[in-house]
């Protein structure tokens, strides 16, 4: 049976009139992905929530008596559609040097009046003063004469816009696919690149454009995808300014700007209230960044929801009553795989389900941190407003004389004068300074709510109250008032957060005991209801140290849950961004390290290696070590100075006493190493021995803070190889009375070679990086119907494939029609009077020994091509087995 | 003779048991106070003089001692992985193996007999008035008959917290080279 197949690349080719407007894809392995995160990147994903909208247009439809269910959709629908009309309207205006960017970074030199406004509205778009210069900026970059109106505004020039040609392409996506292939894996192989153009050549599978109406895309949840194309060298300079950009201009805009009128149609009026920053965030597509990488609390929390990408949460530092920060699981989690899929994206059929599963374990952890702010602003605002910090304890001492009467109370003082100790004795400080620092914060200042204390007032009220209370507690001590071990007390009823800093030294059980109610009733309550808010002064005294808590507690990662009036972005694909700007890892080590050490064993080989002097120095070099943070409040954002145990070179001596004693052995010294012994041998039965002796320190020089400083090690070896011969043993002793040894020196050489190319071989930490151009890999694809093997390397190399037609063609026949992988191949004409153009192709599997044949007619001019071998005759093919031999 | 020795022995048990009975239950004896403020301030002063060196003390010290006989067999075919930290034995520690498996697919074989001693000392320092402190606290978490209290104040809970978290600052050792540690991997 014949089987014609004719291929036709007219047919084959997109279906799209639209090219795509995507970037190449680059893929990089660890190291590069880290070098790769100090740069702008020129792609993101922009995350859509459309809850509030869905939410509100519920609610109106239901108390109009419409159809709540369909209203909702459409307005998510449309919601969908105008923030990504949104988008494309700023982006174009931005690449058509029409708007200005607005500087990340706040320099005065660079549009003064700007920066001052930034920095006192703290980048917040709700801000009036901000609001009002970005609408001058707005209405004057539209008029013709623009540079000069905006001259008017603050001091813009042409250096203020983007410069060079840019293009853009934005697409909402129905599913993740290869064409995010970067984010799978370091690099990628035929079958990766066949993916690839098989998902272009089905592109509508996968994306469409981004303001599409499809109401078959999960109208709630998307995900798009914002691609800038160009040279992206220009766009280094521009990248972080235009993120920046976007963001604050996307805030102001969906308020103020005329144009969203176009956008939003009939829903303009409710979602002009809504809160667009809260439901949007972007994300780089990959490793680059979309904000300038810094080691503040800023960044790494921004950053470390990172967590709730994951199918699962894998962390427990969210469930904590005195979450670690940042930067402790910054050193915790340490140097980390990357572009390994490790956010499951391909677990996910839709995009809008891993959107789904990301927002909702973000969104339950928001509303803890809103909670909590909102108790603590709550409580201390009730207390404050009625008593001074002064009053309150004056109210406590009084009932340290009353506990013959009710002596549970000296339990409650007990547990009081406990969770003072913790939170606010200074001479401890466990935790006393994180708590003033929230003071400096904008981020938590930005949490005041319209009445009732400031944050700032919050944390005053609380330092006020630990004063006196201090001295109180202080002096029941001394009068020995607490409870003595014949009273059987135990610490059950603290607080949770108390419990959790003891739980390494006092075992105590989840008992809440209720605050002792005097007889002269509740200490504190509100409204003509006199709903109780303490019940007694030292209930609430408690209560103030609660909330000053649960403040600390929000702090933490504040900056990730509870930003207000601007919107997020994160860099959730590469953790490599706060590794490298915090010093934790350094991309560049590990070549530095090889070429290092391959210096030294050729300085070696100068030195010992054609003499017969039984010696070298072998040099290895240790990278720093960052062991903990100095925080520092600056700019009113905490910065994170790492405190790090300096690189540096370590060194051995090793003698061979082969020449001295005939033995093929050695020793080994490293005065500042604990080393390992580095001995040569040939595969075999090698003995050894080492003593080693290290010394490592810890300081503190305030209570917290440990300084880890630089360990002392040493160690000596000594080590005999009985099978096989070592090497410079035997080379030493050949020669051992001449002068020149050529066998030990060509071992010493070769050894640096070896160790060069090894250590240059590390596919993890020697920066590696691909790019795939798209176009090339839709060429090739459309052309062949499929990726040929000798196309990788040239698409690897962002090459022009021109492999063979016809090879390509029988290679990728046969290995659709059977299970083999083939390794070779080649076609020969065949003399055959019935057919004058056949040909032969002859091919070898991986794993086979024996070779098969396919007899095709194929015309390598004109591309089309003729098969005579049916499927299940290459099927039943036997392989001979590479290994046995047998027929399988 | 043999009565003799009988006799001398079960004199010097009559002899003991009398003085034993003769005092009062160790027990049940009030011992003297020895955990008065000025007993306590010369025992924190002979300790600083031997755990404080310029201005800071040694509050703990760990030291890790191991030593014993290994045996690593190595077999194999090629392959050759990346993994984390920086490359195959930080330290560049292993064996350079001529004819390596990374430059060909050739089965390669080996066998490692290994002897360590390893000794290392991890210290924890503090500054010297938090170590004066701190040693004053804990030298009142006795009760004046010297034994040691069974419930704490807040201000002890507080101490004991402290030193815990200074304790468990007490370097592992091993982990803090960033190196290999060991020989011959």
């Amino acid at each position: 049976m014949v089987l014609l197949f004719l291929f036709n690349i007219l047919i084959s080719g997109f279906v799209q009139a639209e090219p795509l407007k995507l970037n190449d894809l680059h893929l990089t392995n660890r190291a590069q992905c880290a070098i790769d995160s100090q740069s702008p990147s020129q792609s993101a994903f922009l995350i859509l929530d459309g809850y509030n909208p869905g939410r509100l247009a519920y609610n109106v439809a239901k108390s109009m008596g419409q159809d709540s269910d369909l209203l909702a959709q459409e307005a998510m629908l449309r919601y969908r559609v105008s923030v990504a009309q949104l988008q494309k309207y700023i982006i174009q205006q931005l690449l058509q040097k029409k708007l200005p960017l607005l500087p990340y970074s706040l320099d005065k030199k660079n549009l003064p009046k700007y920066s001052q406004i930034a920095e006192n509205c703290k980048n917040e778009v709700y801000c009036p003063e901000l609001s009002s210069y970005l609408t001058k900026v707005w209405f004057a970059s539209q008029k013709e004469d623009r540079l000069l109106s905006l001259k008017a505004i603050d001091d813009f020039s042409e250096k203020n816009f983007i410069s060079g040609r840019f293009d853009y392409g934005c697409y909402l996506l129905k599913k993740f696919s290869p064409l995010q292939s970067h984010l799978y894996g370091p690099t990628i192989d035929r079958k990766g690149l066949s993916a690839i153009g098989k998902a272009l050549s089905n592109t509508e599978e996968n994306l469409v454009e981004c303001s599409s109406e499809d109401r078959s895309i999960d109208t709630r949840y998307a995900s798009f995808q914002i691609d800038i194309l160009g040279d992206t060298k220009s766009w280094n300079q521009y990248g972080f300014d235009f993120w920046n950009s976007i963001k604050i201009y996307t805030s102001w805009a969906w308020r103020n700007a005329p144009e969203i009128k176009n956008f939003t149609q009939e829903f303009q009026s409710i979602f002009k209230n809504l809160d667009l920053e809260e439901s949007l965030l972007y994300v780089s597509n990959g490793c680059k960044s979309l904000s300038k990488p810094e080691c503040n609390s800023d960044n790494l929390t921004k950053n470390s929801i990172r967590e709730f990408a994951k199918t699962q949460v894998q962390t427990d530092e969210f469930d904590q009553e005195i979450p670690d920060g940042p930067q402790k699981q910054l050193l915790e989690k340490g140097a980390r795989a990357v572009n390994n899929d490790f956010l499951s994206l391909m677990d996910y059929d839709k995009a809008s389900n891993w959107v789904e599963n990301f927002k909702k374990n973000f969104t339950n952890t928001q509303w803890i941190y809103r909670n909590r702010v909102f108790n603590a602003q709550q409580n201390l605002s009730l207390i404050a407003s009625q008593f001074t910090p002064e009053e309150m304890i004056a109210a406590v001492a009084t009932l340290t004389q009353r506990v013959q009467e009710y002596p549970s109370l000296k339990k409650e003082i007990t547990y009081l004068c406990t969770e003072w100790q913790l939170s606010a004795n200074q001479e401890f400080d466990f935790i006393y300074s994180d708590i003033e620092q929230i003071q400096k914060m904008d981020v938590m200042n930005q949490q005041s709510m319209p009445t009732g204390l400031s944050v700032q007032e919050q944390i005053e009220f609380f330092k006020k109250m630990s004063r006196p209370l201090g001295e109180l507690c202080r002096e029941l001590d001394s009068n020995k008032f607490f409870p003595t071990q014949d009273e059987n007390f135990n610490y059950n009823g603290l607080q949770d957060w108390a419990k959790e800093m003891l739980k390494k030294t006092l075992a105590t059980e989840a008992a809440p005991e209720a605050p002792t109610v005097m007889s002269e009733g509740q200490f504190l309550t509100v409204g003509e209801h006199e709903i109780p808010i303490c019940v007694n002064a030292v209930d609430c005294s408690r209560r103030v140290i609660k909330s000053a808590i649960d403040l600390l507690y929000v702090s933490s990662y504040a900056s990730g849950f509870l930003s207000k009036g601007h919107v997020q972005s994160s860099e959730v694909f590469n953790p490599y961004n706060e590794l490298v700007s915090c010093h934790v890892y350094d991309p560049w080590f590990q070549k530095s390290r090889t070429r290092k050490r391959f210096v030294a064993d050729l300085m070696n080989a100068a030195l010992f290696g054609w003499n017969n002097i039984p010696a070298y120095v072998d040099v290895d070099f240790v990278p720093d070590r960052v062991t903990s943070f100095q925080q520092l409040v600056d700019q009113s954002v905490i910065k994170f100075t790492p405190e790090a145990q300096k690189g540096h070179m370590v060194y051995s001596l090793l003698a061979d006493l082969g020449p001295l004693a005939g033995a093929p052995c050695a020793v080994q010294i490293s005065p500042n190493a604990d080393k390992a012994f580095n001995f040569y041998a040939f595969g075999g039965i090698a003995i050894n021995a080492c003593t080693i002796k290290a010394q490592h320190d810890v300081s503190f020089k305030r209570a917290k803070n440990p300084v880890v400083n630089d360990p002392k090690d040493r160690s000596f070896c000594g080590g005999c190889v009985i099978n096989f011969v070592g090497v410079p043993s035997a080379a030493s002793r050949v020669q051992a009375a001449e002068h020149f040894n050529p066998l030990k020196l060509g071992v010493y050489i070769f050894r640096a070679f070896y160790r060069f190319f090894k250590g240059m071989r590390d596919n993890v930490n020697i920066p590696r990086t691909y790019d795939l151009n798209l176009n090339q890999i839709k060429e090739t694809y459309s052309f062949y119907g499929d990726i040929p093997r000798q196309c990788v390397k040239p698409l690897l190399k962002g090459e022009t494939c021109k492999a063979n037609y016809c090879e390509s063609i029988a290679a990728i026949y046969a290995e659709k029609n059977s299970q083999w992988t083939v390794k070779r191949i080649s076609v020969k004409k065949v003399k055959s009077k019935e057919n004058p153009n056949l040909l032969k192709a002859t091919f070898t599997d991986e794993e086979c020994r024996n070779d098969h044949e396919i007899f095709f007619n194929c015309d390598e001019k004109n591309h089309t091509y003729e098969f005579f071998e049916t499927k299940d005759y290459i099927r039943n093919k036997k392989c001979v087995s590479q290994k046995n031999g047998e027929a399988t | 003779m043999k009565f003799l020795s009988v006799l001398i022995v079960s004199l010097f048990c009559t002899y003991a048991f009398a003085n034993d009975f003769d005092k009062e239950s160790p027990v049940y004896d009030k011992k003297e106070n020895k955990n008065d403020a000025a007993t306590i301030q010369k025992k924190i002063e002979e300790d600083m003089t031997l755990a404080c060196q310029g201005s800071m003390c040694t509050i703990a010290q760990k030291t890790t001692h191991n030593r014993g006989w290994s045996i690593t067999f190595n077999v194999g075919q090629g392959g050759y992985g990346g993994g984390y930290g920086y490359g195959n034995g930080n330290g560049g520690g292993s064996t350079v193996i001529v004819g390596d498996p990374n430059f060909s697919n050739d089965p390669y074989y080996g066998v490692t007999l290994r002897y360590e001693n390893y000794r290392c000392t991890s210290d924890t320092n503090i500054d010297r008035t938090m170590y004066e402190t701190l040693k004053y606290y804990i030298a009142n978490m006795r009760n004046e008959d010297g034994s040691v209290k069974r419930t704490f104040s807040p201000t002890e809970q507080a101490t004991i917290l402290q030193y815990v978290t200074f304790l468990s600052s007490t370097d592992g050792c091993r982990s803090n080279n960033g190196g290999s540690g060991g020989f011959a991997r």
